[in-house]
């Protein structure tokens, strides 16, 4: 602890602090050689970290005069050569260097121009002709993942009506969009829009094919990236700039797709003025054909009286996650209560409430490290370690499958067990995932070879995605996927890694064999080319006659990437929380950035320095003050929901939840498939089997990666359950513990009371609900015991204790 | 509840005319010693009229002794007492039981034989890992394992000391158990776990040598926790046993070489990770171990194989308690030279037909064979590994001229593999290795190269498929009522060149009973025997030996047959079986109906249908139901269940003749019985099925079986004339 105070930091709220910064976007400037200007933004960064667009109000000048000229928006060249534009505004200034190139004969690209705008209008969508039956008789491939096909049927498939070359105007290209006939999409051009003219000139030019090119966007960049705005109406422009696979870099920002994640904190329209509405975090996505990007908008009041002093720090965690509230001007909750905090950490922990004596021990502690000890201890617990192992065999779809080989039960209990012996074992997680991954022998011999459950490499491939990186890259088999960098070369090159996997019968028949073939090549849907195994977003690897799925585990698993490292915080991370830095945890895209990217990253190092030993990050997560804080919000985290400014209540899942009923009510039916001698739900290997509880309060099904498998939202039937169904009903009279308890409080009600309370929500009942609990032992029709059990099952039923808070 | 079991059991006498088709379920012990006495308890069904108890190996004698008295519950379970004496050095290994009553034979039922002296399971202290019970060294335990249940013993050993574990689960367990073995040293710490291995599949073993002075806790639990104990489908909880053998005695992984020459001595090599590599002079038998290289059950689970050869390692004076396995073949041994691991220095085999002995001893290894022969030549070429218990999971692979074919497995769930190849040039090379890519000293093969050949066996094929019970279908064994008959249907099982035409034989009947046997036209498969017994043909069972006699004087033709011993979860898949090379057949109390067939014409066109008339004859004053099924009908008859109502004595079936049957005499047999078959095939399960459904009583009577006589139905060939 004394560390953790040596690292203690604060923050004065009062005001941010930091000096005011000017910046020219793009930083780099070129004009040409297919357009003769570029727009510029100037961005003023004040001393309370708003960001405000300031172009039009810069005094700008020119190291080379006569080169270009500033108008407010925009650069214009007006001779070719190099200077330096700088701005002035407010006493700041900013440089950026301008390189007007010779123009060129206008030469509209298909590839880089025609295609983009056809995504940009829709037209290519899902909705519209880039259904799989195209739209009235026209079809594009979905999101254009095949210029070679959408040029063909553009110009080809019907000569000279689609594109008209010899009168542009006449093409039904031009006519659709601008709904001149009638067009089942409605306007999206008008002959005054930039684009309709892109259009219009490229049919001119002779409607140019070089779909073949090798000249495409290769990346592409937004400038300003991150925006602080007051929630007064504010405006700022980006300017998205695409760098191309020749060296040149060009504005796209007409070309580009421009949404929004929260209408009512930001809006954007198409030209990348974005204009700020509420309090609150925006996500802007920048979309062109295979390339995504983004600009992080906070909208912030401006404060008029000073914020109160920042908490004192525990950890690095509270440093990140203080740092971020302090940008939103959030100011965190307090810290929360011994009884409480024993309460959310057993339950987060091991999946059980503490026992009434284990709430008392600790409150009773007057330790200054009680807390730290308690969750040393609460680490070293079995419980730990079987309620990881669930959530992992949730994941990894541990399940048996009704009707099939009965053996298919061994083998998940196997599996169930080998996870639980890795985690006991304190195997670092990446050597766990890289085991999986490059994992060969027989579903029983070699437990961690069920991971290879699924038959389909593409399958294979989408399933490990999710769960080691986060990623869903579902949509990339079929079109470049819309809202993330992938496109199908990545979705099938990575793929490739496993084409090669084998997996034959063998002579138990409740096992299977998997293995590395010696050949199997991944063949690309559009193309029929065998596809090279390629990391995704990496580099393409020598397999050679090496085991592919070796190969990429070793780079999967490797500390230089840092992939996994954060997929592994944000899972943890979510646990404890509720909602993940990243949520979902497994739906990382370009589009659903982290809501706090420095703590992501702080956890993924933290995670890799311990050698990727997930109790050590647990232990800091559970350590960090953000953990601690009380679920009790104040005015300004009222709404938080993402930032962790507060605890989050939360329902625990369904295992879990039975297990406290049970626990807390002395019950324990017996339940089906536990890969070990034991009783409690969270034991239950197999996903194959339920219970109409469970069931009910969203158990895993196991049928995919997904963590959406797990539901923990209530529900209406389940609070039906709860009040009039059978499950604390029965535990309350099977379990028999009001007669133990008043056995061993020799009748004192009030102490059985005080136990019951204790026990369920782990404080002893406040002056209000003595009282009426004392009215309904005098009152009750049915007698004092009939008044305890309806006195249990009210608490039982009671939200604080159905919530861990 | 006392008035309420005389109740049922005076329902249940006055529908129980006859208790036939016995059920052993469990013997208590499942195991003896070699040399001494163990009382038993035999637990099974329908065993009122209990008379002997027979047994299919010499060298084991049953002497019945008292009932046990019925507890509450069905009143079909019985429990009798029974000792059973063990001649002194009885070889180790499993023996097999029946229990003949006066109106039925039972399936077999294993009973170990091992030289260790037997200790009980004390539930009360297994039950927890501090009260394990001790077990000394030098000893076996049984017990029963039952749901989420986990037996606790303790080992005292001193440091160093070698203890070997070798659990008999599957092997002996009358229901379906899959035991996994764990050790705890004596600080507490998991030492060792045993689950699947390599030789017992299912049963695990286990050898260590001690790390430290002090006692080991060893635990046995089921890997599913017995989810299946409760559902009445798979059998009664508390018949699921296991047999712990612990000593300090040799436990090897494998032995090299995997085979030899019929009748040929050979010095064998043992290799176990607790001892050093030890030899052993060994004789193989004289007959081959695989006829087959396949099951020949219907259900051909893989590890139903035939056992091969096996082979109780002894290490200085000290026999292991269980076996390894070796294959006894014809053809002539040829070792694997040192290096051979590529094409380009291929071991040449010096002659076809020949075994190879093979190891591929490291990772990525392959060895390398060629043959010579000519264009055209055609080779059957095997790999034996798993069938011999070694780790090998083999691909095959030949080459020859420009053609290239691999074979990784048989079949599925067969992981050996095999080769049909057909010489596109005078030589043949030929590549053994693993599909894993691994090797090691367990990593034995034999190879065999021979030129094709007929390989079959004859085989019984159950004579009702009516009921849901495998185990328990008519066929497996016979009893045959006095007076009456009974079919037992033997099917041929072969592969390769297509056997020999054959007339079948049967040896050793039961004093009064007789055999027809079928004529059946060549190359058939089944070849149906009608046992026939004399109405004072004392009650007695036997072993017969069918085998089928070639018509051109070849070598005769065995019989084997393959007996599910534990059906379970899915769809009573067979998870343990025992071959045998004989079958039983018992005389029975006579029968109160007989049956008899007629054609309304003898003969019928290829193509067309034939009528049959069946003839029910019951006692004076019986009147029940009596069902008729049809086991061997010519090609295209569907011919399913035929019931003769009680109040009938007569009934005419037709059945059609496929035009592709073949010409000539068909030999015609129903199989009847005189319990409603319909209620079996609709969901009950008379022999674990305790309770009345829905408030009706269930059938409480075993199964009776007759036949009718054979009648030959002549199928003639389809002609212009007969067409029209």
């Amino acid at each position: 602890m004394k560390t953790f105070f040596s690292l203690c930091l604060l923050v004065c709220f009062a005001r941010i602090g930091a000096a005011a910064t000017l910046a020219i976007y793009p930083p780099e400037i070129r004009i040409g050689p297919k357009t003769d200007h570029q727009a510029v933004v100037v961005s003023f960064k004040d001393e309370d970290g708003f960001t405000q667009d300031v172009s039009a109000a810069v005094k700008a000048s020119f190291a080379v005069p006569g080169i270009a000229e500033w108008n407010g928006q925009q650069l214009r060249a007006t001779a070719t050569g190099d200077t330096t534009l700088t701005v002035e505004y407010r006493g700041q200034k900013a440089s950026a260097p301008v390189k007007a190139l010779t123009m060129e004969p206008e030469r509209i690209s298909y590839l880089t121009e025609v295609g983009p705008v056809l995504m940009r209008y829709g037209c290519n969508g899902g909705g519209c002709h880039g259904a799989s039956r195209g739209k009235e008789g026209f079809r594009l491939s979905l999101f254009g993942y095949d210029p070679e096909v959408d040029y063909f049927r553009l110009t080809r498939e019907f000569v000279n009506r689609r594109v008209n070359l010899a009168a542009p105007e006449e093409s039904l290209l031009l006519l659709k969009a601008s709904n001149d006939l009638p067009h089942g999409g409605g306007k999206k051009l008008v002959p005054s829009d930039p684009n309709y003219d892109l259009l219009r000139r490229w049919i001119a030019a002779g409607a140019e094919d070089d779909t073949s090119s090798s000249v495409h966007m290769a990346s592409v960049s937004v400038f300003p990236s991150v925006l602080t705005l007051d929630a007064k109406g504010q405006t700022h422009a980006v300017r998205v700039i695409a760098s191309m696979s020749d060296g040149t870099r060009r504005d796209v920002t007409h070309l580009s797709i421009l949404e929004t994640s929260d209408k009512s904190v930001a809006s954007v329209n198409a030209d990348g003025l974005i204009t700020s509405h509420r309090r609150g975090e925006a996500f802007v996505s920048v979309r062109l054909p295979a390339l995504i990007t983004g600009v992080r908008v906070d909208v912030v009041p401006r404060l008029e009286s000073p914020l109160p002093a920042s908490p004192v720090t525990f950890n690095f965690i509270d440093k990140h996650v203080l740092e971020r509230l302090r940008q939103l001007r959030i100011v965190p909750a307090e810290l929360a209560d011994d009884r409480t905090f024993v309460r959310r950490v057993y339950i987060d922990t091991i999946g059980l409430l503490p026992t009434a004596e284990e709430v008392t021990a600790f409150i009773s502690d007057t330790s200054p490290q009680k807390r730290v000890h308690l969750i040393d201890t609460l680490l070293q617990r079995d419980e730990f370690i079987e309620l990881w192992t669930m959530k992992w065999m949730e994941r990894l779809q541990a399940r048996s499958i009704v009707n099939a080989s009965a053996g298919i039960q061994k083998a998940t209990l196997k599996y169930s067990a080998w996870m639980n012996r890795q985690l006991t074992d304190r195997v670092p997680m990446n050597q766990i995932f890289r085991n999986m991954i490059g994992s060969t022998g027989t579903w029983i011999e070699q437990p961690e070879t069920n991971f290879y459950r699924e038959k389909d490499p593409k399958v294979l491939m989408e399933n490990m995605s999710q769960l080691f990186l986060g990623a869903r890259l579902q949509c990339a088999q079929c079109h470049n996927h819309p809202f993330d960098r992938w496109t199908q070369n990545d979705y099938y090159g990575m793929a490739a890694f496993f084409s090669r996997v084998g997996k034959k019968s063998v002579e138990d028949m409740q096992d299977m064999m998997v293995f590395e073939n010696r050949t199997g090549e991944m063949l690309h849907p559009v193309t029929q080319a065998e596809m090279v195994p390629k990391f995704l977003g990496g580099a393409t690897p020598k397999t050679g006659a090496m085991d592919r799925r070796k190969v990429l585990a070793d780079w999967l698993t490797s500390k230089d990437n840092t992939l996994v490292a954060k997929n592994l915080s944000n899972i943890y991370w979510q646990h404890f929380f509720g909602v993940g830095i990243i949520d979902p945890v497994d739906d990382v895209r370009v589009s659903n950035p982290p809501s706090n990217p420095a703590l992501l990253d702080a956890l993924a190092k933290r995670l890799t320095e311990a050698n990727f030993d997930f109790r050590t990050l647990i232990r800091d997560i559970l350590n960090s003050r953000t953990y601690q804080q009380a679920s009790l919000p104040n005015d300004t985290n009222r709404n938080d929901q993402r930032n962790f400014s507060r605890c989050y209540p939360r329902r625990p899942q369904a295992e879990i939840l039975l297990d406290c009923i049970n626990e807390v009510t002395g019950y324990h039916p017996a339940l089906s498939r536990l890969e070990l001698p034991g009783n409690r739900a969270v034991q239950i290997a197999d996903g194959g089997t339920t219970t109409p509880f469970l069931t009910l309060f969203g158990r895993s099904r196991r049928e995919t990666p997904c963590t959406c498998e797990t539901k923990s939202a209530p529900t209406l039937p389940q609070a039906l359950h709860l009040i009039n169904g059978d499950t604390i009903t029965s535990s309350i009279r099977n379990g028999g513990q009001i007669p133990k308890w008043l056995k061993r409080f020799e009748g004192d009600l009030e102490k059985v009371i005080d136990h019951a309370v204790l026990s369920t929500l782990g404080r002893n009942p406040t002056d209000a609900e003595k009282t009426a609990f004392a009215q309904v032992l005098q009152t009750h029709p049915g007698g004092k015991d009939a008044a305890l059990e309806d006195i249990f099952w009210t608490l039982l039923n009671s939200s604080e204790f159905l919530f861990n808070h | 509840m006392r008035r309420f079991l005389i109740l049922w059991l005076a329902m249940a006498a006055s529908v129980s005319v006859r208790a036939a088709s016995p059920i052993l379920l469990a013997i208590e012990p499942p195991c003896g010693q070699a040399g001494t006495t163990q009382d038993v308890v035999l637990r099974g069904m329908y065993l009122e009229d209990i008379e002997a108890v027979h047994v299919h190996e010499p060298g084991v004698k049953v002497t019945l002794q008292d009932w046990i008295p019925a507890q509450e519950g069905d009143v079909r379970l019985r429990e009798k007492r029974a000792r059973i004496e063990i001649e002194p050095g009885h070889p180790p290994g499993n023996v097999h039981l029946r229990i003949r009553t006066r109106t039925g034979i039972s399936p077999p039922r294993s009973f170990h034989v091992n030289r260790l002296p037997i200790v009980n399971e004390i539930e009360s202290e297994t039950a927890a890992k501090a009260s394990a019970q001790l077990v000394k060294m030098e000893h076996t335990v049984w017990g029963h394992l039952r749901r989420y249940e986990t037996d606790w013993y303790r080992i005292p050993l001193k440091k160093s000391q070698r203890c070997s574990l070798e659990v008999l689960g599957l092997r002996i367990s009358p229901t379906y158990l899959d035991v996994v073995l764990q050790i705890f040293t004596p600080d507490g710490k998991l030492f060792r776990e045993a689950d699947t291995s390599t030789l017992y599949y299912h049963d695990p073993v286990c050898s260590f040598q001690a790390p430290m002075d002090g006692e080991y806790r060893v635990s046995l639990r089921d890997t599913r926790n017995n989810f299946d104990q409760d559902d009445p489908r798979y059998g009664f909880g508390k018949d699921c046993m296991y047999v712990l053998h612990v000593g300090n005695y040799p436990q090897p992984e494998t032995v090299w070489p995997l085979g030899g020459a019929l009748g040929e001595t050979k010095s064998l090599v043992f290799t176990g990770a607790e001892s050093s590599p030890f030899r052993q002079e060994f004789t193989f038998g004289n007959r081959e171990s695989f006829v087959r290289s396949e099951p020949v059950g219907a259900d051909k689970f893989p590890w139903a194989f035939q056992n091969p050869e096996a082979v109780y390692p002894v290490e200085n004076g000290v026999t292991g308690t269980g076996p390894v396995f070796v294959m006894a073949s014809s053809l002539p041994a040829v070792v694997e030279e040192a290096k051979h691991d590529a094409p380009s220095i291929a071991q040449a085999l010096p002659q076809v037909p020949c075994a190879v002995d093979g190891l591929i001893g490291r990772s990525g290894e392959v060895d390398w064979y060629s043959i010579q022969g000519k264009k055209g030549d055609v080779f059957q070429v095997q790999v034996y590994a798993r069938r011999l218990r070694s780790k090998l999971d083999s691909i095959l692979k030949a080459v020859s001229g420009g053609s290239t074919a691999e074979n990784d497995d048989l079949r599925r769930y067969t992981v050996d593999s095999s080769l049909s190849i057909k010489l596109e040039t005078d030589t043949c090379l030929l590549s053994v290795s693993d599909v894993r890519g691994e090797g090691g000293a367990d990593y034995a093969y034999r190879l065999v190269v021979e030129r094709p050949r007929s390989r079959g066996v004859l085989t019984t094929e159950a004579v009702e498929k009516q009921t849901l019970l495998p185990r328990f279908r008519a066929g497996i064994q016979a009893a045959v009522p006095c007076g009456g008959r009974t079919l037992l249907l033997l099917r041929t099982s072969e592969e390769g060149d297509p056997l020999p035409a054959f007339h079948a034989e049967i040896s050793g009947l039961p004093k009064g009973v007789g055999a027809e046997v079928a004529q059946v036209a060549p190359r058939q498969t089944y070849h149906p025997v009608v046992l026939s017994a004399a109405e004072d043909a004392p009650l007695d069972a036997t072993f017969v030996t069918p085998r089928g006699v070639p018509l051109n004087g070849g070598l005769p033709i065995e019989f084997q047959q393959e007996v599910g011993m534990v059906h379970g979860h899915p769809a009573q898949t067979t998870w343990h079986s025992a071959y045998f090379r004989q079958v039983a057949v018992a005389t029975v109390e006579k029968l109160p109906f007989r049956v008899t067939m007629s054609l309304a014409e003898p003969q019928t066109v290829q193509g067309g249908k034939a009528k049959v008339m069946l003839h029910v004859r019951r006692d004076a004053g019986a009147a029940f139901p009596v069902m008729l099924m049809f086991p061997c009908q010519p090609p295209g008859g569907d011919l399913g269940l035929v019931e003769v109502p009680a109040d009938q004595s007569n009934i005419e079936v037709s059945f059609e003749i496929s035009p592709n049957a073949p010409s000539g005499l068909w030999p015609l047999v129903a199989v009847a019985t005189d319990t409603d078959l319909a209620h079996l095939r609709d969901g009950g399960w008379p022999y674990y099925d305790l309770k009345p459904k829905d408030g009706k009583k269930m059938e409480t009577r075993g199964l009776n079986w007759t036949c009718t006589p054979i009648t030959y139905l002549e199928i003639t060939p389809k002609t212009a004339d007969s067409a029209k």
